[in-house]
């Protein structure tokens, strides 16, 4: 198929990793952080990892959009399911995310009518078909989840449904970035940058990581050829002594991201002051909350909701692996009590969690190969 | 995912994903679609229509070298 099959091609892929191994200094410890799921996904279902030289390594970012959400919202979640008459939607990996007391695939065991939708618009068909209930979408991810959002919510209006609302849990990716940029446990040569996100708001506000933190970052696809073609983009600006940011994924991604989509976001939501982030606390403006002349969509001002801030789970150390701090092997649960199966913390739970990744993809092990 | 058939007076379009499966789709951040164009889609939404067109240096280097 094309634009995909070519960027799988093995025969270029050993000599990519082949130009990697030239360009890197003998001696010298790189390390990149990719940033989105996506990318720790394709670099395991592929094997990218072992086609690079021992002293490449890779950690993985905060890019998965339902590793990050926070217990509490879990379970702001469910208390909202169980109300009377509510039909609440959601995404299916967020059906498995434990709260503080279960799942919303408990919760629907339990009685709680709760409905997997594959996109906010099969939520907004579930309302008009059932008028007499109110229906409640669970909204996250990140910029390139948001515009579908938004652009059901334009629909919900225009259409004049009223039993139709939306618990708004999108973030945002640039404040993450920066809260890791800033923290002192991580020191990063550059970043393999998010090829879905940049769809939407484009390459143009990753400058900051150059400019300020003097990292380069490269945005780049989802094939393995992609990421390899990445890796050596950033290495050539290691080795040149530049520090920019550049689009690998110009396929795809426009330097400028989607004018409408920006447009109708800025339209329909609002930064919130602050947003919670598993295992990243608290940070400003990071997620997106309905704007004044949506507020009468918004659920959590339709219906009361706890709004609980719940600690996580003390064995789980999903924060430090969204950080890139630890390893998902290094922590004491994975593969043992966690798994995708049973999962205690979210990055075994979604299909872009980085726990997920090395779980289905049999990386237990601390070695690699060194090609 | 590929636009299998457009409906433009309500801004949707039938697309057929890389296993053969059929979803309606949101156009509106991409229009103009007509069948048989490439679009990118999230969460029910086409959120890119793939350009092999768009100039650029760094992805026309991926492309040459894979051949594309």
């Amino acid at each position: 198929m094309k634009y995909v099959d070519e960027y799988r091609d093995a025969d270029l892929g050993q000599a990519l990793s082949g130009e990697i191994l030239s360009l890197v200094e003998p001696g010298r410890h790189y390390k990149f952080m990719e940033v989105c799921g996506g990318h720790t996904h394709s670099i395991y279902k592929y094997g990218v990892d072992d086609l690079l030289p021992a002293n490449v390594e890779l950690v993985h970012g905060p890019g998965c959009p339902v590793c990050v959400i926070p217990m509490g919202r879990v379970d702001d979640g469910i208390a909202l399911a169980h109300q009377e008459g509510v039909i609440f939607t959601c995404f299916g990996d967020m059906m498995r995310v434990p709260g503080s007391e279960g799942s919303l695939l408990e919760a629907n065991a339990a009685g709680a009518d709760i409905r997997m939708v594959y996109s906010p618009l099969d939520a907004l068909r579930i309302a008009k078909q059932n008028p007499d209930r109110e229906v409640v979408f669970f909204a996250i991810g990140f910029e390139t989840t948001a515009p579908s959002t938004a652009l059901t919510l334009k629909r919900a209006r225009a259409d004049g449904v009223r039993n139709f609302s939306v618990m708004c849990s999108h973030v945002t990716i640039v404040p993450p970035l920066r809260a890791l940029l800033e923290s002192p446990d991580l020191r990063l040569d550059g970043f393999v940058g998010p090829g879905h996100v940049s769809t939407v708001v484009g390459a143009r506000p990753f400058e900051f990581i150059p400019a300020d933190y003097g990292k380069p970052i490269v945005v780049a696809g989802f094939e393995p050829l992609d990421i390899l073609h990445a890796i050596t983009m950033i290495l050539r600006q290691l080795n040149e002594g530049r520090c920019e940011v550049e689009n690998q994924y110009s396929r795809v991604v426009p330097y400028e991201g989607n004018q409408r989509a920006l447009e109708v976001m800025a339209e329909v939501f609002e930064l919130r002051p602050h947003f919670e982030w598993r295992g990243l606390g608290f940070i400003s403006h990071s997620g997106l909350k309905l704007s004044e002349a949506y507020a009468d969509l918004d659920a959590e001002k339709r219906f009361s909701v706890p709004g609980v801030r719940v600690a996580d789970p003390k064995a789980c150390q999903c924060g430090e692996v969204l950080k890139g701090v630890i390893k998902p092997w290094e922590c004491k649960v994975f593969g043992t009590a966690c798994t995708p199966e049973r999962p205690i913390g979210t990055c075994m739970v979604s299909s872009e969690g980085a726990c997920a990744a090395y779980y289905n993809y049999g990386r237990f092990a601390r070695e690699r190969e060194v090609v | 995912m590929t636009v299998v058939r457009v409906d433009e007076e309500r801004g949707l379009a039938l697309c057929e994903d890389e296993s053969g499966a059929r979803h309606t789709v949101e156009t509106a951040l991409v229009e103009p679609v007509s069948s048989g164009d490439r679009v990118l889609v999230h969460a029910g939404t086409a959120i890119a229509a793939l350009d092999d067109d768009r100039g650029s240096t760094t992805d026309s280097d991926t492309k040459l070298r894979v051949g594309a």
